[in-house]
């Protein structure tokens, strides 16, 4: 017998008079049941109107079938609340099943009072509840601890005024082991939305809970693994005991089971001085352990990705790991990809950094645009991260970009600027390489930092004026970060070359002051043009534009991959939260959830204080924020936030620092803080030259 | 944990919907759809690529999903929530509903059954056991002949009729085991024949270059058990003796030849874990039925089923020349089949030649790839492809004019994709993995008749040139 047919909407007078049909033939049962499916295709399909035949469905109560009273059950907890008036008629029978020989009925009893808000209900429920907790049957017991948190959603106040919550307390002593990892899941919850409640273990107790985990199932193993965490060690041994009874749990093939365990073992080991000693082989255990769940579906994948992410950026010294793991596949999604190439950079270091390069070399090579993107700019943060490798780093750059591949060689220019900064005098060959390439520049990032390249090495380049007019060709059309880098390269060109430059430079500015619309780049033209025209331009030497070299000519302060970091403060409670939501998105809790509660380590004699990582106040993370012009970012920290419709009222606004703090990304941010500080810059030489001038008169 | 389950089919249409704590509204059905369902099928020509995370998180809702075939599987939650656990949720449910594909007409035609069993495995949106075995104790409804579950019905009714109305089966599981709550399997199982079948899957992947040396390799391993056993058998399972499973007191590991090298294994709920950890013991009551017993993952000296030796030049400006030579490096007895070669070629190909010691080979001119395909290829064999692709002439290639427009024709801008190896070979494991023994114990004692198969496959074998 299909239900299939069965699934439509109808109405309460159509089913109303089927069931009166249904009761006065033969085999009465059956035709009763058929009116009930369409019952509860009703409920699937949300049609309210059903609730007006609740009269009927409370009379079918009468029939002593299992199947029907479920299927009765199920009725009224849907509909309890849109018809509470006939609702209430049902609270008789539901007083008689409490009493019932049968566990199932007992048990599905309670669920249902439980489940409905009315305020009859509430009453009678708080009764109910606590004879269930008492039940002998366990499977009673462990409905109604679920009951208690059904209650305390509806109504806290009365479900810890009636003490209900110390009651389900009782049952973690409980003799039936299932019985104890719901009534802590049920814990968690009421702790979870309470203000004032937590759980607390004590060591007895953590310990009789580590022996109940090899006897359980999988999603009691996560309940009571989770419970672990709110036990506080208060001396070094008790950590210990705890971290090697959780690590047997790290071959279970749940992966949930495996990333609860890592989170246990992660928050037990700060309160353990150098655990590396204690445990030698740890990092690498829990390194195999996440690897081996790599060969999950892709969801899963991406969440352990997200959290060794996580690991690698707070408990380096706890995980260990083969970067060839991390090495992309042609089958991975493209957010598997993304998330792996992070990895890669994050685990690069000198002594493996051949094979990544080899690898990255083979990834920019690929037929998918997006990928070879992403490799290039990997290849040029790993240049920027490890000074030693930077040649061959800019190496594999130039083979890329000598092919001549359009999309390559406007990410290489973007990547090479970044270089330039961090080596300021160094490869002035592979700079002369790409610009040769200039004609294939369109895309505005590629443009700026092409034109910023020209800028600074402007004395290198041959025939330099023409290579610039070709590209500047268009500046009035061009985005207003092009146009900015087009106005400060100019200046350049004509400070270091003032033949070459002079028709240019007076081009721009005139440009920039007379035709543009824009304010910010009319004043920037403005003072451009003040500096060079200036009577102290050549300052006390004469020579030619001194001062004005001076100050536009200051060598850029030298970025450093610094971002590398999150505040240790939200790693911390990132840590504690491992595989939950908020890892995929890597940011404190609350900026993403706003009611969770936050968590931190509580303290404890025995707690290890983390080293003050590197000084970065805020994550700068890829946002909707205005400073990021483009999505596509290889940031460390760039989450998938970007890409959802992610809310911007959930994010207190974040300003760039007024330290040059590098984002390993963007070169967007580059200018908007290289444009402050050039404001500062001029404002302090205003200054220095009016004292001058004042002293002097 | 969940705060509501929904199902629905590849329109978007609602399948099955259960809401499992109070605080959302059942129209939030509708949100899923839009924002994902819809921009999915819009975007149908470069799906993967709009799928940013499986993760969509609205203010404090976000929607955890997986995709099976063409249902959709949504989790509702609010606030933060323990992602790992819904995701593995969600698989097990697509699990426990499939057979061999789920499609709508599955879900509907046994929506009631659904709509019970997912009251049944999730109380208050806390998942607690999706055990197919616990589940029939609790559950009214009777499956269509659909086999909507991976048990045949007859067996369900059998079971159903057991525990109609009583409370035995309820406690009494619970009581066969006094200290191991053995949920994932019942008593008072019987069959006429206890037999045990093992089956031992590898997938090895292999990155080489074009002289045979490998780059990195290493093998995901599972091992299947399907058990007909009767009562409640105790299994114990070895290995062989030159296998390592590495744990916290290795610290030197002898890797030298020889021995197999499991990085991490990982055990069904069943295994008793703490015994694994102190005694490399694997110690379980198997469930009825199907099940994956552990998963391995292996690095290091691993069996190469294939050498494959790559020279790819060319010659002139518009032709291609290869020779591929492949060396099979098992036993001779062993045939491996559903080989298959995939040779990447530059698009453009305007004629194409190749002859091959072996097997058949032929140019796909719609994928730009010469397949080489053999029905059986023994081991210790070795076998040649030489082929020749002539692409259209693009002989005005200075720099700039290529700049300009910009084609992929010339052999100078193709990006070499490596060479793919595809195949199965039973009988043989890369891993040099060996079961030595499984020994059953049970109270009536009696015999079980047991089969291993081994059988190693192609995951991801790469050539690069």
């Amino acid at each position: 017998m299909s239900d299939g047919k069965l699934f439509a909407k109808s109405n309460s007078v159509e089913l109303r008079a089927e069931l009166e049909q249904a009761m006065k033939k033969s085999k009465s049962h059956s035709r009763i049941k058929i009116v009930l499916r369409k019952v509860i295709a009703n409920i699937i399909l949300n049609n309210n109107e059903l609730a007006a035949m609740m009269p009927d469905v409370i009379d079918l109560f009468k029939i002593d079938d299992l199947e029907i009273r479920k299927m009765c059950f199920q009725y009224l907890s849907n509909y309890a609340h849109v018809n509470p008036r006939d609702a209430s008629e049902a609270l008789p029978y539901l007083e008689q099943f409490l009493n019932d020989s049968s566990p199932i009925v007992r048990a599905l009893a309670i669920r249902t009072l439980a489940s409905v808000a009315n305020k009859d209900y509430i009453e009678r429920t708080v009764g109910a509840v606590r004879t269930g907790l008492g039940d002998v049957d366990p499977y009673v017991r462990k409905t109604a601890a679920y009951a208690v948190s059904r209650l305390y959603q509806h109504d806290p106040t009365r479900t810890e005024k009636h003490n209900l919550i110390s009651e389900l307390n009782e049952l973690l002593y409980d003799k039936n082991q299932v019985v104890v990892s719901n009534a802590l899941a049920s814990l968690s919850y009421v702790t979870d939305h309470s203000r004032t409640l937590t759980l607390a273990i004590d060591k007895a107790h953590s310990m009789a809970l580590i022996t109940h985990l090899g006897n359980a199932n999988e999603w009691c193993q996560i309940y009571i693994l989770n419970s672990l965490m709110s036990y506080v060690p208060q001396n070094s041994e008790e950590a210990l005991d705890l971290i090697e009874a959780t690590i047997p749990s790290l071959q279970h093939e749940n992966s949930s089971v495996v990333l609860n365990a890592i989170k246990v073992i992660v928050y037990y080991s700060h309160y353990v001085k150098n655990p590396g000693l204690i445990f030698p082989t740890l990092p690498k255990r829990l390194g195999t352990s996440l690897i081996s769940l790599l060969s999950k579906p892709a969801e899963i994948q991406f969440l352990v990705l997200r959290n060794v992410i996580l690991l690698l950026l707070g408990s380096k010294d706890l995980v260990s790991f083969e970067v060839e793991m991390f090495f992309c596949h042609n089958e991975d999604p493209i957010y598997i990809k993304d998330t792996k190439l992070e990895i890669i950079y994050l685990l690069a270091n000198e002594q493996n950094v051949h094979v990544v390069l080899r690898e990255l070399e083979e990834y920019a090579t690929e037929v998918d645009v997006s990928m070879a993107r992403k490799a290039i700019r990997a290849l040029g943060n790993l240049a920027v991260k490890l000074p030693n490798a930077a040649d061959a780093c800019v190496e594999v750059i130039q083979n890329l970009f000598n092919e001549g591949i359009s999309y390559i060689v406007q990410e290489s220019a973007v990547v090479l600027k970044n270089i330039m900064r961090k080596y300021p005098n160094k490869f002035q060959q592979e700079t002369l390489e790409l610009v040769k390439f200039y004609k294939l520049i369109d895309e505005p990032d590629a443009k700026a930092s092409m034109i910023w390249i020209i800028g600074q090495a402007c004395q290198f380049i041959d025939s330099v004026e023409t290579i610039f007019e070709v590209i500047i060709s268009n500046f009035k059309d061009d985005p207003i970060e092009v146009q900015y880098a087009t106005l400060t390269a100019a200046t350049k060109l004509y400070l270091m070359l003032p033949e070459k430059g002079e028709k240019t430079v007076l081009n721009v500015l005139k440009w920039a002051t007379e035709e543009s619309d824009n304010p910010d780049i009319r004043e920037r033209g403005y003072i451009y043009w003040r500096l060079i025209s200036s009577e102290y331009a050549s300052g006390k030497s004469g020579n030619f534009q001194e001062v004005t070299k001076e100050i536009i000519l200051n060598p850029n302060p030298i970025i450093s991959p610094e971002n590398d970091s999150i505040d240790p403060k939200i790693l911390e409670e990132l840590e504690l939260n491992i595989g939950t939501l908020a890892s995929i998105y890597l940011k404190p809790v609350s900026h993403v959830f706003r009611l969770a509660k936050v968590k931190s380590l509580p303290n404890s004699p025995v707690l290890q204080k983390r080293a003050q990582g590197p000084v970065t106040s805020d994550v700068t993370v890829a946002t909707k924020n205005a400073q990021s012009t483009s999505g596509r970012k290889v940031s460390v920290i760039s989450s998938p936030v970007a890409d959802t419709s992610f809310p911007a009222r959930n994010l207190t606004p974040r300003s760039t620092s007024s330290k040059q703090t590098y984002d390993s990304t963007g070169s967007s941010n580059e200018d908007i803080s290289s444009k402050d500080s050039f404001a500062k810059r001029l404002t302090r030489k205003a200054t220095q030259l009016a004292a001058r001038k004042g002293s002097r008169d | 944990m969940i705060t509501a389950l929904f199902i629905y089919d590849s329109k978007g249409d609602v399948l099955m919907s259960k809401l499992y704590k109070d605080g959302i509204k059942r129209n939030i059905s509708d949100v899923f759809r839009i924002q994902i369902i819809s921009t999915t099928n819009k975007g149908a020509s470069s799906s993967s690529r709009d799928v940013r995370s499986p993760v969509l998180t609205l203010g404090s809702t976000s929607f955890v999903y997986i995709k099976s075939s063409s249902i959709w599987f949504c989790a509702v939650t609010r606030s933060n929530q323990d992602c790992s656990a819904i995701l593995e949720f969600l698989y097990n449910l697509e699990s426990l509903l499939k057979v061999v594909q789920l499609t709508s007409e599955s879900i509907t035609n046994n929506f009631s059954l659904v709509y019970e069993l997912l009251e049944e495995i999730v109380e208050f949106g806390y998942p607690t056991n999706l055990e197919l075995s616990y589940l029939k104790n609790y559950l009214t409804t009777v499956p269509t002949n659909d086999n909507i579950f991976k048990m045949s019905s007859s067996a369900w009714k059998s079971s159903k009729n057991a525990g109609a109305s009583n409370t035995v089966n309820a406690s009494s599981s619970s009581r066969a085991h006094p200290d191991r709550n053995i949920t994932w399997r019942s008593p008072g199982i019987k069959y006429r024949r206890n037999e045990i079948f093992l089956n031992v899957e590898e997938k090895i992947t292999v990155v080489m270059n074009d002289d045979a040396d490998v780059l990195r390799s290493h093998v995901d391993g599972c091992i299947r058990m399907k058990t007909h056993l009767s009562g409640m058998p105790e299994c114990r399972f070895g290995l062989g003796d030159n296998s390592i499973l590495l744990n916290s007191f290795n610290k030197n590991v002898d890797t030298s030849g020889g021995n197999v090298i499991l990085e991490d294994s990982k055990f069904h709920q069943c295994v008793e874990l703490n015994k694994f950890d102190s005694d490399r013991l694997i110690q379980f009551v198997p469930p009825d039925g199907e099940f994956q017993l552990m998963a391995y993952h292996c690095r290091s000296n691993i069996n190469l089923p294939f050498k494959v030796y790559a020279d790819v030049y060319e010659i002139g400006r518009s032709k291609l020349s290869y020779k591929i030579r492949v060396k099979s490096c098992f036993p001779a007895k062993i045939p491996a089949t559903n080989v298959q070669i995939k040779v990447p070629t530059p698009k453009g190909v305007l004629d194409s030649y190749s002859s091959n010691s072996a097997g058949k080979s032929k140019f796909h001119p719609e994928d730009n790839v010469i397949l080489w395909k053999f029905n059986k290829f023994f081991g210790e064999q070795e076998h040649v492809l030489t082929a020749e692709v002539e692409l259209a002439d693009n002989s005005h290639d200075t720099s700039q004019q290529m700049a300009q427009t910009n084609t992929t024709n010339s052999i100078l801008n193709w990006s070499r994709p490596p060479i793919k190896l595809d195949f199965v070979i039973e009988m043989f494991s890369s891993s040099g993995l060996a079961v030595k023994f499984l020994k059953v114990q049970e109270k009536s004692n009696y015999k079980t008749v047991k089969w291993v198969k081994y059988s190693t496959q192609s995951g991801s074998y790469e050539i690069r040139y």
